[in-house]
């Protein structure tokens, strides 16, 4: 059977996803459900249709379109209405290629390995020159494990340098083996309370500390943690210091923390889900310096993004 | 409203802020002044000598000039009486004038073509509503008595200027006149050029700044009188040298004023200060040109005399200036040294210089204008290397681009000779002034330029390095020695594609060109595409030797001629070949992208898929793709330009390789090859309003591509590094110039680390012989453009901490979020 990896999208020159030049590649599914997460598209492992709002025309082609009649018209608004229900994600695009204003996409493709290393293998010279490489990222890249794995034994001829970004939830036997491989991983931890973890991202974090556990007794130097700081989830001092401290005693050094935006809640709209923060939280800058200074307190370089 | 970014544009001194916001709440002006005198001379040297007379028309009313020098100013020299002023010369062209006189449409194009209504222009319109000034020619003001001034020297130029003598000649022998005129009224071609036909060219300052004015006459002389008269020829060598002693002696003599005039101010200034900068000026303004500048203060008075005088001798666009941080480095570091000069006052002088240079203005016909977007392409140059191969970067770069930063003004256009032995300061300085989202300065290849001139000229490497420069908005040129004449404006790729898909008919107009088959395959359309793509450039470059020809007698320019190597050795003006380099002219054309993705499309839905025949596409054209929206949304999903996709490379490749050849082909007026370029300048809006949809997928009247490698807004769906890779696909050393645009939001910028990614893209795409590159850091103000206009934006990609998304995708309100975050530095 061909390899292949289901991705929400493909991006170069990168700027927070590692070193240098970087392509990343988003991979889809995931096995947690943060409510604030801003790339929400990046969640279901298969893909998805969205329905862009913002570039609508109400031209109401789709829901001519549509072999299954699952679009309908929102009487108030006169906005196509997807039942996702009856939507199949879908097989014959018929709804896509009618929309003159291109306000319609699947989320999420499958793409060979042989098509990701032709993508990838031109860009060699940008790599070589500014020290970057591929990140996979997503969605939880470990995942589809074995794509990377595979991936990483062709690319490794030509010495493309390959990073992670994973939510740690993940099996640590379909990982091995790739780990040893990466530049870098970067590791993320949303708080040390598992009642709290439980209820904001829908699972518990044993397995993700566990899994920070062995990372580091290996690799310690290559990771950097990520915090995303949310605020009534853990933006104040009694779950940021135990992060800290955690990772001080993993021989963890680098901690980066990326603010709560609500940014992604249209593309919740587009995906016809739910959008369950508060969008109009925000972490004010100065608090974010009082937990980059608490880390740094603990001896971790820490950063903002 | 100062916006907060990352790097922050302030003037450094409130001298600056005052000369800024003057310029800025200045309207624009025609001012006669200068072709009133110039007619007067003109109506009393008839008879004369070409060289002769041409020199005197212009010494004469130079010397008559009244000198202004406003409030702050440190160094004196004004174009006109106005901050912002424009001369109307009649002599290049006067029928557009009379016809604005008229009210007539200036041009059949002109329907087509925006002109800017905000700022200045704005304020004109208000101004003339209240005051004795006219409003004029749809962007100036004009007083009464200029305007006078103005029509009697139009009607004086009839039949005399270089417009009505090189008309007269290629409408009556050349055999392909209709063409051109059909050319005009179909858009196949810009609107004549002949009102301001100057420029791609710099002047050799550094000779005139370490001989002075009184060491070049003193050469001259010499020449003269060395020089034994055996025949005409020799007789025309001896005229051009004394009229080129005429020219720099009236500018001696304008600078002259202009010290008197400092000393009349200094006398009735109260303010000791000042007063003391004022006698300063008039020290300076007496001392040089005539001499060598004694510092840097020196030197920027007489590089802006020099400059200024040029600019005032011919009707110019993409006059530039040329290395200026290495010949001006001398005087900087002379100072420097003997601690005469700080850093502060040095940077104080280069941000005045940037206003100065803002405020020249120019006038011709509206559709030119509306063109240009009024940009006079003054084209300051930095870094490249020295004549051993050695960087060429100094402190006196760094301080031009800190002026750049803080001082943002239009012009000058700054550039960067890349190479890789370039200082990592310099470098991460010149990204600072990309990041504060001026869109300059652009980047270029040294190593690609160094190997198309060899090409070309096979001029010693040492003297390409050391002299390599920009004259105009992309196209280099060999500072001080050569002379590249506007060509005759741009030709339109979409015309020309139309007029193969439809038998050589012009579908918009009804017009018949050459008559070709009506293709029913691809291969007939590329063949008929080729035919009309040959003939459009042969009899354009024809049609513009012709005028060109009466440009010799009527608009030599002489001052500038003794100001370029090898003229005064060689006794020859730049005209008669004078110059070191007389291959610098270029064929201009832009839309070829468009055309490379419609015959990409017909190559896949016609020839491969057989989805639809040559038939059924053409009526699709001809009816806008109205019911044709299925076949529309294929068309978008065929392969295009810029995804590094060699079935649709493939073709740029080749349409690249054969349009060089056919440019080439032509011999240029002064006697050598044609040299190909491709730019868009703001062509690509006019050119687009012109033609039906093409079968890429673009509308009837959309604007055509902005580049000449950055691929059309939305059909490049594999990121950046792809677009590079199709890019660096054509052998860039092949032309004369060229362009890329490439669109960032500052979130992918941000921070040293995203200046050395940027300069890693740089760097690597220069290693795969790119050409040029120029960034758009996008601001506020374009995400609402794109707001309004998705479609050009559809590959700005968003990213902040985690999130990621294309900007035109996101709902309003968090696209409103965007740009607040935007403007307050993400």
């Amino acid at each position: 059977m061909q390899t292949q990896a289901l991705i929400f999208d493909i991006q170069d020159l990168s700027v927070q996803d590692g070193p240098g030049i970087r392509t990343t590649v988003f991979m889809k599914g995931c096995p947690l459900k943060c409510r604030w997460c801003s790339n929400p598209e990046g969640q279901l492992p298969y893909p998805e249709l969205m329905h862009l709002n913002v570039l609508c025309n109400r031209t109401h082609n789709c829901i001519l379109a549509c072999p299954n009649k699952a679009v309908k018209s929102d009487d108030e608004y006169g906005a196509p209405v997807f039942d996702r229900s009856i939507c199949r994600n879908c097989e014959t695009l018929d709804c896509i290629e009618s929309c003159p204003t291109f306000a319609l996409k699947v989320s999420g493709k499958y793409i060979t390995l042989e098509e990701l290393i032709k993508k990838v293998k031109p860009n060699m010279p940008y790599y070589k020159n500014s020290g970057g490489g591929v990140t996979f990222s997503g969605g939880e890249p470990f995942l589809q494990a074995e794509f990377i794995r595979k991936f990483m034994d062709e690319t490794s001829r030509f010495g493309l340098s390959v990073g992670v970004e994973t939510c740690g939830m993940f099996d640590m036997d379909d990982v091995s083996g790739i780990t040893e491989k990466l530049d870098f991983i970067y590791f993320d931890l949303k708080c040390m309370d598992d009642e709290i973890h439980r209820e904001v991202t829908g699972s518990s974090n044993k397995i993700i500390l566990s899994n920070l556990k062995h990372l580091a007794e290996k690799f310690s130097s290559k990771i950097i943690i990520s915090v995303p700081v949310v605020p009534g989830v853990n933006d104040f001092a009694e779950q940021i210091k135990p992060i800290a401290e955690y990772c001080r005693k993993l021989g963890i050094y680098k901690i980066r923390l990326l603010p709560y935006h609500s940014m992604g809640e249209g593309k919740y709209y587009d995906l016809g889900r739910e959008y369950k923060m508060d969008k109009n939280l925000s972490v004010p800058v100065k608090q974010l310096a009082v937990f980059k200074n608490l880390i740094e307190s603990s001896g971790i370089t820490c950063w903002l993004e | 409203m100062q916006k907060t970014r990352e790097i922050k544009s302030i003037p450094s001194t409130d001298r600056v802020k005052l000369i800024r916001d003057r310029y800025l709440s200045e309207p624009l002006f025609i001012d006669s002044e200068y072709i009133k005198y110039y007619t007067e001379a003109h109506a009393k040297t008839d008879g004369f000598n070409v060289f002769e007379r041409r020199a005197e028309c212009h010494s004469f009313a130079l010397e008559n000039l009244t000198p202004f020098i406003r409030e702050g100013e440190l160094f004196a020299g004004s174009k006109t009486r106005y901050v912002r002023g424009a001369i109307p010369y009649c002599n290049y062209a006067s029928r557009y004038i009379l016809r604005e006189f008229k009210n007539e449409e200036a041009e059949a194009q002109d329907a087509v073509t925006d002109i800017g209504e905000g700022g200045g222009i704005a304020k004109a319109k208000q101004i003339a509503e209240k005051s004795d000034f006219e409003f004029f020619c749809k962007k100036y003001l004009i007083s009464k008595e200029d305007k006078q001034a103005l029509k009697d020297s139009a009607e004086y130029f009839l039949g005399k200027s270089m417009q009505d003598v090189g008309d007269s000649l290629w409408r009556n022998i050349f055999e392909q006149a209709e063409y051109i005129d059909k050319g005009w009224q179909a858009g196949l071609y810009t609107a004549p050029h002949d009102p301001a036909p100057e420029g791609r060219y710099v002047l050799d300052f550094e000779t005139a700044l370490t001989q002075g004015f009184n060491g070049i006459i003193a050469r001259l002389k010499d020449k003269i009188k060395n020089t034994e008269v055996t025949d005409f020829k020799s007789a025309e060598k001896i005229y051009f040298w004394r009229a080129g002693i005429r020219t720099l002696e009236a500018t001696i003599k304008w600078a002259g004023n202009y010290a008197a005039k400092a000393e009349e101010m200094a006398k009735t200034e109260k303010d000791v200060k000042r007063k003391k900068e004022l006698l300063e000026i008039a020290k300076r303004c007496k001392y040089v040109p005539a001499n060598t500048p004694r510092n840097f203060r020196d030197a920027v008075q007489m590089f802006w005399f020099i400059y200024l005088a040029g600019h005032i001798e011919g009707a110019h666009l993409g006059y530039s200036p040329g290395r200026f941080d290495r010949y001006m480095y001398p005087f900087f570091k002379m100072d420097k040294d003997a601690g005469t000069i700080t850093d502060g006052e040095a940077l104080e002088l280069l941000e005045i210089l940037r206003v100065k240079m803002t405020e020249i203005e120019y006038v011709a016909s509206f559709s030119w204008a509306g063109l240009g977007s009024g940009n006079l392409f003054q084209n300051m140059i930095l870094g490249g290397l020295d004549e051993k191969g050695h960087r060429g970067d100094n402190a006196l770069s760094l301080l031009v681009l800190q002026s750049a930063i803080n001082c943002q003004t239009t012009q000058p256009t700054l550039s960067v000779w890349y190479d890789d032995s370039l200082s990592e300061e310099f470098l991460l300085k010149a990204i600072d002034c990309v990041k504060t989202g001026c869109g300059f300065p652009a980047w270029f290849n040294m190593k690609v330029y160094i190997q198309h001139e060899l090409q070309k000229s096979n001029l010693p490497v040492p003297l390409i390095r050391k002299y390599a420069a920009m004259g105009g908005c992309t196209e280099p040129t060999m500072e001080g020695m050569s002379y590249g004449v506007v060509q005759a404006g741009f030709i339109n790729h979409g015309k020309i594609f139309e007029l193969a898909m439809n038998g050589g008919k012009d579908p918009r107009t009804g017009i018949q060109f050459d008559e070709t088959p009506v293709p029913q395959n691809y291969n007939e359309l590329y063949e008929a595409y080729k035919f009309h793509m040959r003939n459009s450039i042969r009899n354009w470059q024809r049609y513009w030797n012709m005028v060109m020809s009466a440009h010799r007698q009527t608009c030599n320019l002489i001052f500038s001629s003794v100001l370029v190597r090898d003229c005064i050795e060689r006794g020859l003006s730049l005209d008669d070949g004078g110059a070191v380099c007389n291959g610098t002219p270029t064929t201009l054309s832009s839309g070829m992208v468009n055309i490379v993705n419609s015959l990409s499309v017909v190559k896949k839905l016609v020839e491969e898929e057989k989805f639809i025949s040559m038939d059924e596409l053409r009526t699709a054209m001809n009816k806008n793709w109205e019911g044709y929206e299925k076949l529309r949304s294929k068309a978008i999903a065929a392969p295009k330009w810029g995804n590094n996709d060699d079935f649709a490379d493939s073709i740029y490749e080749d349409l690249f390789d054969t349009y060089c050849g056919y440019v080439s082909g032509q011999k240029n007026y002064l006697g050598e090859p044609y040299d190909p370029s491709m730019l868009a300048i703001s062509t690509h809006a006019p050119f687009g309003k012109v033609c039906g949809a093409t079968p890429d997928g673009r509308y009837a009247t959309e604007t055509l591509c902005d580049g000449v490698t950055s691929p059309f807004p939305g059909t490049d769906t594999h990121g950046p590094l792809a677009v590079l890779h199709s890019a660096g696909k054509i052998d860039h050393s092949r032309i004369r110039g060229g362009l890329h645009n490439m669109k960032f939001h500052p979130s992918t910028l941000r921070g040293i680390q995203g200046s050395k990614k940027l300069l890693s893209l740089i760097k690597t795409y220069f290693d795969t012989l790119g050409f040029q590159i120029q960034f758009n850091v996008v601001d506020s103000e374009m995400l609402r453009d794109a707001q309004q206009h998705p479609e050009n934006y559809r590959d700005l990609i968003v990213r902040v901490a985690g999130f990621s998304a294309f900007f035109v995708e996101l709902g309003k309100t968090i696209q409103d979020e965007i740009i607040r975050r935007t403007e307050h530095d993400i």
